[in-house]
């Protein structure tokens, strides 16, 4: 087990250097010297040339790359071209509201997702089957952005039942935080909640077919006792692999979602960065949710077997 | 025909799927030969019209005429996608054939580049290549392209490797086929279901992410129409104008719902012991 878990973090150390690396050569990719961005109108060679030794552009490609990483593993993730401050002070004051709802998110799809799934698969081809897979495939189809516009138009400004615009974090103030995120998060939540239901259904069809879950019915065992004691626990391991793909869904969701209801997070932080041609923040704010990715998927990969106890490593 | 015929009986969502995607494909090539107004033709005297009249689907802030747009934001939106599809189906498949029919050390260098690629939230990489090589058709094509193509050339990969050392390819080596012959004549046929299967799905994620790059304004430059760029042109006025909200909208999901039936009808098809997921 040990042994396994090991194996399984410094294998994704490789992964991390070259997601890196691909971050730094996009950067570099873009026409122009950065130092350019940094004395803005100055025009002056000397001053250009200074502050491409400042920022360590006259080095070689390789000596850029290995100061940068190793910056990154310091903390030190550069400065903000716009603000002047530090790119990884950013990144901190943006991070714990993305966090917020991504987690709400993923925690409501699950409780309202899982069940629906099983329900589905348990009652396969029936009314209620058919009505569980029909609105998930709606929710399938309906963009998260256009659910966010829905609800800003109707409930926000037509009805005037839910603030659009401002953010108060929950840990300020706990219920007018949790205001600010219900529309977000329901605009996010959707599609997840179909794409979970659909697998957890299908893993269920899939236990509910095999031999146990016979037997189990054969010996009298009722129906409730078969789902809770064998389908249930057998169904939900390959359901908890899904949450991997969900969270890299909902990470890259969240960034639309953040720039419509003007939330302060990374995904803003992020997109205001491209606009004004602030590389530093967004290279910071990719290896940012790269590595939370990585440690994400690889938390999940190691808790595999503590749900699925079929699974020894 | 006698596939098509099979593959469409007895499947609703199959039919279903196929009729609303040719509505919507017949919508974006009238849209390239005719619309009832010009899609770019600003109007003061006209702007803000609901529908109905001599605009069906109403107009913008602009005066312009939103169903002539929808009609010209179909040819781009579904273009866009397609080719993003394409550019990741093939880098992918031509990654993933090589990496599972030479095995050994060229897979683990192949992979070990995938799994980076893959590390990213696959949006968040497309947005990073737009960064970089900048907003507009092309990039857009590429940013997408690249970040599906991991997923295609998993998939690829792992049905070559169940084919390895399989009798009728060993055959075909034997029988003085190069390498290169093997895998084009008698390896990528059997890939070619799984690849309609995650094709399919991936165009629909791709219409999907198309529409959120040009919504952030990171898409095809305005005034051109795309769905998603019309949304974040108008959404100041949606309050008053709900048909400037409603139009584009309700044509991406339509799109994304038939592409979706359509996904679940050929993965059933192919594999029927393969549940949707």
């Amino acid at each position: 087990m040990w042994a396994y878990a090991l194996k399984r973090i410094v294998s994704a150390i490789p992964t991390m250097i070259l997601a890196s690396v691909m971050v730094f050569g996009l950067m570099r990719l873009i026409p122009g010297d950065p130092a350019m961005l940094f004395i803005g109108e100055i025009d002056d060679p000397a001053v250009l040339e200074a502050k491409r030794r400042e920022l360590g552009l006259d080095q070689p490609l390789v000596m850029q790359y290995l100061n940068w990483a190793g910056g990154m593993l310091r903390g030190d993730m550069g400065v903000s071209v716009q603000t002047g401050r530090p790119v990884a002070g950013e990144i901190a004051a943006a991070f714990p509201v993305t966090a917020i709802v991504v987690v709400v998110a993923t925690a409501l799809a699950a409780l309202v997702a899982i069940p629906a799934g099983i329900v589905a698969g348990w009652k396969q081809n029936s009314k209620t089957d058919a009505t569980i897979v029909s609105i998930a495939t709606l929710c399938l189809s309906i963009p998260g952005f256009w659910t966010a516009l829905l609800l800003l138009t109707f409930l926000g400004a037509k009805w005037k039942l839910l603030p659009t615009v401002g953010y108060v974090s929950v840990f300020d103030d706990a219920r007018a935080g949790a205001i600010y995120l219900i529309m977000p998060v329901i605009a996010l939540v959707l599609t997840e909640v179909a794409v979970l239901t659909r697998m957890s259904r299908a893993s269920t069809i899939e236990v509910m077919g095999l031999e146990y879950v016979t037997h189990a019915r054969a010996k009298g065992m009722g129906e409730r006792r078969v789902l809770w004691r064998h389908v249930f626990p057998n169904a939900f391991a390959p359901t908890l692999t899904v949450l991997g793909l969900i969270l890299g869904h909902l990470l890259g969701g969240v960034v639309v979602i953040e720039q419509m209801f003007s939330l302060p997070g990374l995904g803003r932080l992020m997109v205001g960065a491209i606009f004004a041609r602030d590389y530093a923040i967004v290279q910071g704010v990719l290896i940012f949710i790269v590595v939370i990715y990585v440690v994400l998927n690889t938390v999940i990969d190691l808790l595999y077997p503590v749900f699925d106890p079929r699974v020894k490593l | 025909m006698s596939i098509l015929n099979r593959f469409l009986t007895n499947r609703l969502n199959a039919s279903l799927g196929l009729m609303l995607i040719s509505v919507f494909l017949l919508a974006a090539i009238l849209g390239s030969v005719w619309t009832p107004h010009d899609p770019l033709l600003v109007n003061f005297g006209d702007r803000l019209r609901p529908p109905g009249g001599d605009y069906w689907l109403g107009t913008d802030q602009y005066g312009r005429d939103t169903f002539s747009r929808i009609l010209v934001g179909a040819r781009e939106s579904l273009t866009i996608s397609s080719l993003s599809v394409a550019v990741a189906v093939v880098s992918g498949t031509v990654i993933g054939a090589l990496a599972g029919y030479f095995a050994g050390l060229v897979d683990r260098a192949i992979g070990t580049v995938m799994d980076a690629l893959i590390a990213f939230p696959s949006l968040l990489l497309a947005l990073g290549i737009v960064a970089a090589v900048g907003p507009g058709k092309y990039g857009v094509i590429v940013a997408l392209g690249v970040s599906y193509a991991p997923g295609v050339a998993r998939i690829v990969r792992a049905t070559v490797m169940s084919l390895r050392g399989r009798d009728f390819i060993d055959s075909a080596r034997a029988l003085g086929n190069s390498h290169a012959s093997t895998l084009i004549r008698h390896v990528l046929p059997n890939c070619i279901a799984p690849v309609a299967v995650i094709g399919t799905s991936l165009f629909a994620t791709a219409l999907l992410s198309e529409s959120a790059l040009a919504f952030l304004g990171l898409g095809v430059p305005p005034p051109n129409p795309t769905w998603g760029g019309m949304l974040a042109d108008t959404k100041q006025f949606a309050t008053s104008a709900v048909w400037l909200v409603l139009a584009p909208g309700l044509a991406i999901s339509m799109t994304l719902l038939a592409v979706n039936l359509l996904g679940d009808a050929l993965r059933d098809f192919f594999d029927p012991r393969m549940e949707q997921v």
